[in-house]
């Protein structure tokens, strides 16, 4: 893929060496509770040999280590910063004032206004907030708020020629160090709240996504699927915004015996909405109708564990399942060494990183139309969330039909040719220079 | 006066490992043979060992005055003899003194008596094969793991042997007029005498030892006695005090009261013409009353509510179940002994209690749960059922 990228590069005659990125962060492995830290690791690897970069993170861990880039943590950098709301949170054309913090749709408005005053009072610290080891966790919105704070205070001096921000958690400090230094800003979007919560929705953390959106230079979203959201849902104009699809680590697959007679169907992820669990479960109802000797392998927890377990005992299916609770990778990389098929009907997926990971393990993919990952898999059978009986076909016709299932793993291999971590630092390279190679 | 018939169950189960999803299919190490060795000593050292003495201390006082019955489950005698084997020795002394009736139950503490008859047959015949070659006992009364009872289970019964069995009383007898004080009749069989525990009493006396915050705590035994003196008065001939032998807590001061307790109990009721009887001797004298202990639909001795829900009354619980006992003719086909064994294991109640919601429910904690939730006790098992079920049906 190396050849692919310099061709890209080539192309534009222009190395950018010696131009400075502060890439603002929130997640990096190894702390990390999603996609977004190993997304961030691979681009940034893939980018450090064309620029040089400074890796912003709340929370710097040892283990943070890459050669050429400099990884800096807001709880050692930071002294105490008080929470403000300056008049620059307020986007034009839009009101009420965006009270990000606060937009918290579990507070009551009385509450709100009582817990806002004493939370501006309070100077705290990056390292006192997150004190509790959890990037995510309780008072995200303080947590955030202060990192704003804390960024905007340490590079206020503007030494770096672009910012380029990860995800909403990081917006309202691109924001404020754009405004402090005139820099440009280049926001990459690895997931929206549109995504996670519906697209209806319209609370804190989309308020601050559509802030951030609309308050930068220019937008890198994950997909095109991606984009097509934040086109629709933000209303942001469509040409500011590219798509570049993520890469991938090459990693060491092997396949090994199972052990239980049926066919083995693996899901990995988060049960979550998102993730369409019930539609899973539907699915899977579909295909034990018909052929019984399957397994459904669902691997990872959250908030819809409960309910789908409690549903699979109620249908008295629970035979045709395994629930494996929290996995570690190397838990992940043994389930799909066994694996007959892979199955993400996500009811919203910007990226889709596990299906790729399917894909490096030779397993054929069932994949949701509405998924960024399901453009790069173009041999992947897809079908849309809700259609659970495309779903129930698809997977049928990989378990029954040993020639369909071979043809598959094959051409799916042929996708991965086109998916890596240069590539995407190619694209990212081509936003950069829409802004570097004026100066 | 009347009698007083007190009555210990000690059971452990043999507690699952933490079984990952990935052993399924690499090993059969289902147990956590260390951490149940664990528990068994700790309770042998700290519970069953200093009440075993005290009990003995009373039999040789008292003498004929004095007797006790106790049911052991298999699966505790198999623990006891690994782990705390002087605990089997002071059962044997118990039993020279002729202080014990030794009462039947399923070997494997199970719920088979609901789900399967001729499994639950078995284990009751193994656990009587049991104590007869352990003690020299030969049991003619029952009790059924949680005390599970309906009149359907009288004619098995009396088949294997049995002329009486110790059931719970549920409230609706009350406030139709009955007394638990009494020796009933099953509707099904004259041979069979069910002998009903007295809820109150045996409220009074468990809370004495886990309770703190109640109204009498500490019990004295003078106000023990000054019920059964009343319930005289109302014409009760046998006062039935069930116990788990486990409850006897190990919490700081229990130790120190417990015996005197037990021997000021002693002493007061035999000097109020209370005698400490068993179903065995009780049936030679008391006359059953004319009513009859009718109970259609399955009952145990749940505090409060006497249902069944702590075991079988989600969906997780009656899945595992289902499942454990869809296997019964494959295992017993297989004929190898170490997967029937663990077929056996997993049948202890206790795993189902584990399952429970009702806790997480009302934002307690399951105390006797080796699991953080009802999902991960659920789970855990039905990754090692999986396991089985792979080795059974295995050509």
């Amino acid at each position: 893929m190396k050849q692919e990228a310099a061709i890209i590069h080539a192309r534009t005659r222009e190395p950018l060496s010696g131009r400075r990125i502060l890439m603002i962060g929130w997640e990096f492995p190894p702390l990390q509770a999603g996609g977004l830290g190993v997304a961030c690791e691979g681009l940034v690897r893939a980018l450090r040999l064309f620029v040089d970069i400074t890796f912003v993170v709340p929370v710097f861990d040892d283990r943070m280590a890459i050669e050429g880039v400099r990884v800096v943590g807001m709880d050692q950098e930071a002294g105490e910063c008080a929470i403000s709301l300056p008049e620059w949170e307020r986007l034009e054309g839009d009101q009420p004032q965006l009270d990000y913090y606060m937009l918290d749709a579990r507070l009551s408005d009385e509450l709100r206004a009582g817990f806002l005053q004493q939370e501006r009072l309070q100077r705290r610290t990056m390292r006192e907030l997150l004190a509790d080891g959890q990037v995510y966790g309780p008072h995200l919105m303080r947590k955030v708020a202060t990192y704003a704070e804390a960024v905007a205070e340490v590079f206020g001096q503007g030494d770096f020629d672009l910012i380029h921000a990860h995800d909403w958690l990081t917006y309202p400090a691109a924001v404020r160090l754009k405004k402090k230094t005139g820099k440009p800003l280049l926001l990459h979007v690895h997931a929206l709240e549109t995504d996670r919560a519906g697209p209806g929705v319209r609370n804190a953390i989309y308020q601050v996504e559509r802030f951030g959106l609309h308050m930068c230079d220019r937008v890198i979203a994950v997909s095109e699927y991606t984009r097509g959201l934040i086109v629709e849902h933000y209303q942001v104009p469509s040409n500011k915004i590219e798509a570049v699809h993520n890469g991938i680590d090459p990693q060491r697959v092997f396949r090994a015996e199972h052990h239980v007679p049926e066919k083995i169907v693996a899901f990995v992820g988060r049960l979550t909405h998102q993730k369409g669990p019930f539609f899973l479960l539907e699915t899977a109802m579909k295909v034990i109708a018909r052929f019984p000797e399957v397994r459904f392998v669902v691997a990872g927890t959250g908030d819809k564990m409960k309910e789908m377990i409690n549903w699979t005992a109620y249908k008295g299916l629970s035979r045709h399942f395994l629930f494996t609770g929290h996995v570690t990778r190397q838990k992940v990389a043994q389930l799909l060494s066994v694996a007959d098929v892979y199955f993400m009907p996500s009811v919203s997926e910007p990226f889709g990183l596990s299906a790729v990971e399917a894909a490096q393990f030779g397993i054929p993919c069932v994949i949701s139309q509405q998924s960024g990952v399901s453009e790069l898999l173009v041999h992947a059978l897809k079908a849309d969330y809700w259609d659970t009986d495309a779903f129930a076909d698809h997977i049928l016709r990989l378990l029954t039909d040993p020639e369909e299932h071979r043809q598959r793993i094959e051409w799916q291999r042929l996708d991965l040719e086109h998916i890596s971590w240069d590539l995407a630092a190619a694209g990212v390279m081509n936003q950069y220079r829409k802004f570097l190679h004026k100066n | 006066m009347p009698a007083i018939c007190l009555y210990f169950q000690i059971h452990q189960p043999y507690r699952l490992s933490v079984y990952d999803f990935t052993r399924i299919g690499e090993d059969a190490e289902y147990f956590a043979d260390d951490f149940n060795r664990t528990i068994m000593r700790q309770m042998a050292s700290e519970v069953y060992n200093p009440a075993n003495r005290i009990l003995l201390d009373m039999m040789k006082k008292y003498g004929e005055e004095f007797r006790v019955c106790f049911s052991i489950s298999g699966l505790a005698w198999e623990q006891m003899r690994v782990a705390a084997p002087e605990l089997i020795d002071s059962f044997r002394e118990m039993n020279d003194l002729g202080g014990v009736e030794w009462v039947g139950e399923t070997y494997n503490h199970s719920l088979a008596s609901l789900y399967a008859r001729s499994e639950f047959e078995r284990q009751v015949m193994a656990h009587k094969q049991l104590m007869e070659q352990e003690l020299g006992a030969v049991c003619t009364t029952f009790r059924n793991t949680e005390m599970l009872y309906a009149n359907d289970l009288v004619s098995d019964l009396v088949r294997m042997g049995f002329r009486s069995v110790l059931v719970p009383f549920p409230e609706s007898f009350t406030s139709s007029g009955k007394s638990p004080d009494h020796i009933y009749r099953s509707p099904v069989s004259n041979r069979l005498s069910c002998i009903t525990q007295n809820n109150r009493l045996s409220a009074e006396l468990g809370r004495f030892f886990y309770e703190p915050a109640h109204s009498h705590y500490p019990l004295k035994a003078v106000k023990f006695v000054q019920w059964l003196d009343e319930l005289d008065a109302n014409g009760a001939e046998v006062v039935s005090v069930y116990l788990d032998y486990g409850v006897v807590s190990s919490r700081a001061g229990h130790r120190e009261q417990l015996p005197s307790f037990l021997k000021n109990l002693v002493r007061v009721a035999t000097a109020h013409g209370h005698l400490f009887r068993t179903p065995a001797q009780l049936l030679g004298g008391a006359t059953p009353v004319g009513d009859k202990y009718d109970v259609p639909a399955p009952i145990t001795w749940a505090y409060g509510d006497h249902s069944l829900d702590a075991f079988t009354g989600n969906d997780l619980q009656q899945e595992a179940i289902n499942r454990l006992y869809e296997l019964e003719d494959a295992v017993l086909a297989k004929g190898d002994a170490s997967l029937l064994r663990a077929w056996s294991r997993l049948q202890s109640s206790d795993h189902f209690y584990y399952m429970t919601q009702r806790f997480e429910e009302r934002g307690e904690v399951n105390r006797y749960s080796p699991y953080e939730s009802a999902l991960e006790a659920y789970n855990n098992f039905l990754n090692v059922l999986t396991d089985l079920e792979l080795r059974v049906r295995r050509g």
